[in-house]
């Protein structure tokens, strides 16, 4: 399945190399929403992640003839996401001083019922909750349950070294669960 | 929670972009590469082999003329020349390559 993907990967970008906007175009539609949920653990808005990420599809279109098959696509391609957000975390923090992304929980939205929990109020609650993670810890988990990334790969993307990617994962596999337990109550049991 | 609901729950994390993000990159792409294409310069190997045939022929030159004109002339001159307009090939070959690491970055 893996394989399988790699492969359709590296036809599609070998078809970009020759010059093929229509195999861009899948590219992007297959890696756009997992790219914006990567940026969104390190930027936490979503519009400016949203805009960051366009500049990335840009760079990753121009920078497409350097890419030498030594890594799989998806490794390089979140490499330059996650570069470009940390560079774009760095600017900001020099220019405008940011809110820390530890916000106070807002209690009022816990849900008064498990049948009322809808698949999108799933969603937004297990957000909400990926929101309330240390960067790192978000980034890793999502790179490691979403992107099924191995913990090399996340090394080669990140730089993290393993040890620090195993604390992280181990970390914030606890924490959601404890931010998940703290918006939801019991009702965390019904998000699965 | 064990490992699987984990990754149940951190798949339904998942964010997804605006309907026209994909047709709004490809826009953007195609401004970027007719504004680029209008101020393209020569590739870089025109430029090198630009450099030293300008060195060379314009050192003949400078020594022909002035071994001419100039009744002391010291050949190093010429010499010191070309050195400086491999100066300025090695100088148009940094900003190259920096342009490109902040295009990467």
């Amino acid at each position: 399945m893996v394989d399988n993907v790699a492969d359709k990967d590296s036809e599609l970008v070998h078809q970009v190399q020759n010059g093929d906007m229509q195999a861009f175009r899948i590219l992007v539609d297959l890696y756009k929403d997992k790219s914006l949920s990567l940026a969104i653990s390190i930027i936490k808005d979503e519009h400016l992640a949203e805009d960051i990420l366009q500049d990335v599809f840009i760079k990753v279109y121009k920078k497409i003839g350097t890419f030498k098959f030594r890594s799989k696509f998806s490794t390089w391609m979140y490499k330059i996401v996650v570069n470009t957000c940390y560079n774009e975390l760095k600017r900001q923090r020099n220019t405008v001083p940011i809110e820390e992304n530890e916000k106070p929980f807002d209690h009022t939205t816990s849900p008064e019922g498990s049948d009322k929990l809808t698949f999108e109020d799933q969603k937004a609650y297990i957000q909400k909750g990926m929101q309330q993670l240390k960067t790192d810890e978000a980034l890793v988990l999502r790179l490691f349950y979403l992107c099924e990334m191995s913990l090399k790969e996340i090394e080669a993307i990140t730089k993290f070294k393993a040890s620090k990617i195993r604390v992280d994962l181990h970390r914030g596999r606890k924490n959601l669960e404890e931010q998940l337990r703290q918006l939801l109550g019991d009702e965390t049991k019904h998000l699965l | 929670m064990n490992e699987n609901d984990i990754k149940k729950i951190i798949k339904k994390s998942k964010v997804k972009t605006k309907a026209d993000f994909t047709d709004n990159v490809l826009t953007k792409l195609e401004a970027e590469c007719s504004t680029r294409s209008s101020i393209k310069l020569w590739p870089l190997h025109q430029i090198i082999l630009g450099f030293v045939a300008f060195t060379v022929i314009s050192g003949f030159l400078f020594y022909g003329l002035s071994k001419n004109y100039i009744p002391d002339f010291n050949p190093i001159v010429p010499l010191l020349w070309a050195l400086m307009v491999l100066l300025g090939l090695n100088y148009v070959l940094g900003l190259s390559k920096q342009r490109n690491l902040a295009d990467f970055k």
